[in-house]
């Protein structure tokens, strides 16, 4: 767990993109119970708009969604000036090896899988790992 | 010298004779050579001739013994051929056909063999891959067969076409060469219609890709929430803790509808479905399902549907399945309150005519669009207004209904206009409570396959 003094000074932003309201809900809560600043996109689309303004540090985002998907979503982001190096993370029901082969063509990109037990852990030390000084 | 001279004579006055018992025996030769070997052998004019006739006798007898037992032989490899339950097509190796079964002929539409014999593969059957090309000539396993001598067997599942009645099957298919002394001398294909066994596999795949897709959300939500309680437990609220227990709760009960509809489809797929009658009181069944409905919307959203029933009479007993019936109503009223808005009312009711139950449940939730009425049973179909409200839905509640329903003997339709919400109505048969049983008892192999 972070240090809340650290959490205080820094408070990266991250952009958190899902469509199935119970999940957003708990993986904002999680977030933000690790000290993050969270800003919520219930959509590709949405997450999109959203960037200019927040330039979040990290995205954390789903892949099957209505219209824009998350690997549609990834493309977009990469176009942009703000977002060509920014870490994702597709945090998806799909297995990894479902999406990394269209995905890893887009850097940086992570992928887990939500019903892994385990997956949370692995978010959390990515995310810490990703947005750490020496990262 | 003497002897020598004797010899001579008694040969001359021999050709003569024998030039004569030939004229009488031309008859039989001529017979013969047009394949007709019972013409009797005359009895010959002279003696010295007898053994000659004998043994002329003894030949046609062989050969006709001979010819007779390679007939029976032919008649009963054919026979055996074409007794196969499977279709049979033999081809020469110009593609023509030479043979055809009664089952070939029947799957493909043809009344007589002479419809197909002597015509090429091609003209009497279309073979079409899965993308609904037609396969060319070269392509077709007959022509691999002939040309490529493969003695393999060719298995692929193909699509044939009546060509008239343009109707098409998905059939597995063998195609073997016939290979006499090293070259092919034709081609044998056997196949079957596996329509059946298609129609299983694509509900088993249905299903996989359904249960993958969709069980893994409300699994990914318990892990989830589950993974956040165990890991700030001590921090959390008592508020916090509730909200976090109902919405497992939620993903539970979803996951639980969804393993059920998955269940009740493949069931309907693979023909599974078949009704174990007995007395019901549908009144208590609709009331039943209905408190239940609302006893877990009110605890579990934050919705408010006030819900009326009307029962005429008030206790409507009938003879049904009612397994199969909850799950009818509980899917038409469960679809009613998830497609309300909150604050409003639906009208469920139950009453009897002289030849018929009809069952119905009024919402006044969103309606079916215009365009999407035709397509409201079909199977994991959701219309797009409500594919908006709420993201959870299988496409598969009304599809099963519409299924069961039709397996109850009953009807079901509806009304609906977009905005204004919908009313579906489902008409069951009365039965005479004694009379039914007999007249709709399942079969007793419960998983037994229905081709209807």
């Amino acid at each position: 767990m972070r240090s809340s003094l650290e959490s205080e000074h820094t408070q990266p932003t991250i952009l958190l993109v899902e469509d199935e309201r119970p999940l957003l809900r708990v993986i904002k809560t999680i977030l933000e119970k690790e000290g993050y600043a969270v800003v919520t996109a219930q959509s590709g689309e949405e997450g999109l708009s959203l960037m200019s303004n927040t330039q979040p540090a990290i995205i954390v985002a789903d892949v099957l969604m209505p219209g824009l998907g998350g690997v549609g979503m990834l493309k977009e982001v990469r176009q942009t000036l703000w977002g060509q190096h920014t870490p994702v993370i597709f945090y998806s029901n799909l297995n990894p090896a479902e999406i990394m082969p269209e995905a890893s063509a887009y850097g940086a990109v992570y992928c887990l899988q939500k019903s892994d037990p385990r997956s949370m852990d692995h978010l959390l030390q990515i995310i810490q790992d990703e947005l750490s000084p020496g990262a | 010298m003497k002897k020598v001279k004797k010899k001579t004579q008694r040969h001359i006055v021999k050709v003569v004779d024998v030039q004569e018992e030939l004229e009488r025996l031309s008859r039989v030769f001529a017979y013969a050579a047009v394949g007709d070997l019972s013409e009797p052998v005359p009895v010959p004019k002279d003696e010295t001739f007898a053994g000659f006739h004998a043994g002329i006798t003894i030949l046609l007898e062989t050969a006709r013994t001979k010819i007779d037992e390679s007939n029976r032989i032919r008649a009963e490899v054919e026979t055996i051929l074409k007794s196969i339950g499977e279709g049979l097509f033999v081809v020469d190796t110009h593609r023509r056909v030479i043979m055809v079964n009664d089952r070939a002929l029947d799957m493909l539409g043809y009344k007589r063999e002479k419809d197909v014999i002597g015509k090429h593969f091609e003209e009497v059957v279309t073979i079409e891959e899965a993308n609904e090309r037609p396969l060319p000539v070269h392509e077709l396993p007959v022509s691999r067969s002939l040309d490529a001598g493969e003695t393999s067997v060719a298995q692929t599942h193909l699509y044939y076409r009546k060509p008239k009645a343009k109707k098409r099957f998905a059939a597995s298919m063998t195609t073997t060469p016939v290979v006499f002394e090293g070259n092919a001398k034709g081609a044998i294909t056997v196949f079957r219609d596996i329509t059946q066994e298609k129609n299983i596999e694509d509900a088993k795949t249905d299903f996989i890709s359904l249960a993958s897709h969709q069980l893994r959300t409300p699994l990914s939500i318990i892990t989830l929430y589950l993974n956040m309680m165990r890991r700030y437990y001590d921090s959390l609220s008592e508020r916090e803790r509730k909200g976090y227990l109902l919405e497992l709760q939620r993903a539970t009960n979803r996951m639980t509808k969804l393993v059920d509809a998955l269940l009740n489809a493949s069931r309907i797929e693979m023909g599974a479905l078949e009704p174990h009658y007995e007395e019901v009181n549908f009144t208590e069944l609709v009331q039943q399902i209905l408190d239940e409905i609302m006893r877990v919307t009110l605890e579990t959203s934050n919705k408010e549907i006030v819900a009326d029933f009307k029962s005429s009479p008030t206790g409507i007993t009938m003879y049904s399945d009612s397994q199969l019936l909850r799950v009818v109503v509980d899917n038409l009223i469960s679809n009613a309150v998830k497609y309300t808005p909150s604050k409003r009312k639906i009208s469920v009711s139950l009453r009897e005519t002289k030849n018929a139950i009809v069952f119905s449940v009024k919402d006044r939730g969103y309606g079916i669009p215009e365009g999407q009425k035709d397509k409201i049973f079909s199977k994991m179909f959701r219309a797009e207004n409500v594919k908006k409200v709420s993201e959870t839905g299988t496409g598969l509640g009304l599809y099963i209904t519409k299924s069961i329903v039709g397996k109850l003997g009953g009807d079901i339709w509806f009304q609906s206009g977009e905005g204004r919400g919908t009313t579906f109505f489902v008409k069951l048969p009365k039965q005479a409570l004694s009379g039914s049983m007999s007249a709709h008892q399942p079969d007793a192999d419960q998983h037994s396959v229905h081709t209807s």
